[in-house]
């Protein structure tokens, strides 16, 4: 399959007087896979919804491979699109609704029946060809749409939150078949999500959004350990976020509600300086406060259980909550009611100016 | 709650009993039954050729205003579905659409005397204007007229009983098209008309009822002047002409026979047109 790149250009979109997108530009890589993620409302589909060409930005461009596709009707523009949910033609079969696309291309017949057996045999569903879409279980509707998606041969497939309609594990399931099917097509794709694992368990980048913007665009390791913006940092994952004033820049020092707390990436900031502090809690250890004397001090307000490993809520000085994921092993150790203190190595922390 | 549900169930049976299969059962033995015991002399009438030509005249009328109402019905409501239609609009044809379904026999006949009659406003106006549209071959009092007339409540009726269906159709089976690289038109062709064919041929076999049905309409307009089949139902009951109420039963077990004749066409198309349903 030919792998392309996709290039969007400081696209802009109103509806209304609402500004829904404001000058997003994003570039891919042929055969990347990349996810636009964000909450409800932050313009991520309408941005899709402009590079299938079901919507016209106000301003910018979106070029494939160099070609400028702004003003190209859908139907000319050769991309694959999965919808949420219910986008299968009830009144087509599996085999038909992925044959449509080649039907339409005048694609030899021949050709069509092996694209067809090939593609349900990689969406797993050879016994299901001659089911109607209301036989089919949501997920295997949603392979059928992919399926369909892929039939065509597109430039780029476009997955509008696929997963959505889904039960979780069936989600799971999909998500890693959907990647399979990806990187054994190395078809160039752009992912709309609002569920943050999903988008970092399976992008090669992605495009955090928040009120039409492009706040960080980046793989999901940085996304996830060096936001670069404090809406990502809260967004992605979960964090405490402290308030701190840099007291020694140069050895990475920084004071939090008076107590002074290793932070490697205080470096470059000037002495002084207000910062926010985003502290992962898989990055706290805690510590009975009888045992150690460094670390913020605080009281264990709760357990929660989440398998291998334990969240604590500390209450730091009754102003703050911070989150701590241990090892629900030691749990015990650390009973609802006792003192803690609660430590971080330097390089864990991410900081950010306020 | 159950008794509830018992005695409600009873009294629509009841209701079917009384008013369907009861006078039904009527007309279907009162068409063979003569002075002197069963005859088939009533039912061999309806094959005189003033009969055929007035269950012709109905068959044309209720198909031609079944086909163009269903046609302008469907367009009309997907028109005003359309996301891109104002409010105002779709609110609009909806009030109308069940008032002008409801609007027949003497008043609607006046309305197209006033508008279309040879004196009619319209008429005149356009005699004004330098075309007469009696010049065309077009009377308000043939079965041209008739089938303007009827397409009155047909449209609106067709509105009202495909709005479900044409609201059914989703918006991700368009973009779906389009995106598999389908223009407007071959996504109707291959997708909306499909799905929306079973709505489409139900609706068009009420309205072919509705039509082939009509009396007080077309009596009023015509004065009983074009040979339809409850038109002749009328003269033979009323005994204007001749009074014969077996006839009339014949002409009626007709009527039934053309209307189960249409259910038959309507069930094997829609066990085609619906396949993807019913499995």
């Amino acid at each position: 399959m030919k792998t392309s790149g996709l290039h969007i250009r400081g696209v802009n979109k109103s509806f209304a007087d609402m500004e829904v997108l404001h000058s997003i530009s994003l570039e891919s890589k042929p055969g990347e896979f990349i996810s636009l993620l964000g909450p409800s409302g932050c313009g991520k589909t309408t941005l899709l919804r402009i590079v299938a060409g079901f919507e016209r930005p106000d301003s910018g461009s979106i070029l494939i491979d160099d070609r400028d596709i702004t003003l190209s009707p859908a139907e000319h523009r050769n991309m694959g699109m999965v919808f949420q949910a219910y986008s299968l033609f009830p009144h087509l079969t599996a085999a038909e609704n992925i044959r449509f696309g080649l039907r339409l291309r005048r694609t030899p017949k021949s050709r069509q029946q092996s694209i067809v057996d090939d593609l349900l045999a990689l969406a797993g569903l050879s016994a299901h060809r001659d089911r109607y879409p209301h036989q089919l279980s949501g997920g295997q509707q949603q392979r059928v749409a992919l399926a369909r998606a892929l039939a065509i041969q597109p430039v780029l497939l476009l997955l509008d939150e696929p997963l959505s309609a889904l039960d979780a594990k069936v989600r799971v399931q999909l998500r890693e078949e959907i990647k399979r099917i990806q990187r054994e097509t190395g078809i160039t794709t752009l992912f709309v999500t609002h569920d943050q694992e999903e988008a970092l368990s399976i992008s090669d980048r992605v495009a955090v959004m928040h009120d039409g913007r492009l706040v960080q665009f980046d793989t999901p390791a940085k996304i996830y350990h060096r936001p670069t913006d404090s809406f990502v940092a809260g967004f992605i994952g979960t964090s405490t976020r402290l308030e701190g004033r840099v007291s020694d820049a140069h050895n990475g020092r920084v004071d939090i509600l008076g107590i002074s707390m290793p932070a490697a990436g205080v470096q470059g900031h000037s002495d002084r300086a207000r910062v926010n502090v985003y502290v992962r809690p898989e990055a706290i250890e805690l510590h009975r406060a009888d045992t150690v004397a460094h670390g913020l001090e605080g009281r264990v307000l709760e357990h929660t259980f989440l398998g291998a490993t334990t969240r604590v809520q500390v209450a730091v000085h009754d102003c703050v909550t911070l989150l701590a994921d241990i090892q629900s092993a030691t749990a015990h150790r650390f009973p609802v009611g006792s003192q803690v203190r609660a430590a971080w190595a330097p390089e864990a922390p991410r900081i950010l100016t306020t | 709650m159950r008794a509830v549900q018992g005695v409600l169930i009873i009294g629509f049976f009841a209701y079917i009993v009384a008013f369907l299969l009861l006078p039904s059962g009527e007309v279907l033995f009162g068409a063979f039954r003569g002075e002197h015991g069963l005859t088939l002399k009533y039912v061999d009438q309806l094959f005189e050729p003033r009969y055929l030509h007035a269950f012709r005249n109905s068959i044309e009328l209720a198909l031609a205003t079944a086909i163009l109402g269903g046609l302008f019905g469907t367009v009309i409501a997907y028109l005003t579905l359309s996301p891109r239609a104002p409010t105002w609009l779709r609110t609009g044809v909806t009030s109308f659409s069940g008032v002008a379904a409801n609007f027949a026999g003497v008043p609607l006949a006046f309305a197209f005397v006033s508008t279309f009659g040879t004196m009619g406003l319209l008429t005149v106006w356009l005699r004004q204007q330098g075309f007469n549209l009696y010049d065309t071959g077009f009377s308000l009092f043939s079965l041209s007229g008739l089938v303007l007339t009827y397409l009155y409540f047909q449209i609106p009726l067709m509105v009202i009983i495909i709005t479900p269906a044409v609201r059914g159709l989703r918006r991700e089976w368009r973009e779906a098209a389009s995106n598999l690289g389908a223009t407007p038109w071959q996504y109707w062709r291959y997708v909306g008309l499909p799905i929306l064919l079973p709505a489409l041929l139900a609706s068009m076999v009420l309205l072919f009822g509705n039509a082939f049905a009509a009396y007080a309409t077309p009596y009023a307009l015509t004065s009983g002047n074009i040979a339809l089949v409850p038109i002749e139902i009328g003269n033979v009951l009323s005994g204007n002409v001749m009074s014969s109420p077996q006839l009339g039963q014949a002409l009626a077990l007709g009527m039934i026979g053309i209307m189960a004749m249409a259910m038959l066409a309507y069930t094997l198309l829609q066990r085609h047109a619906a396949r993807w349903q019913c499995r």
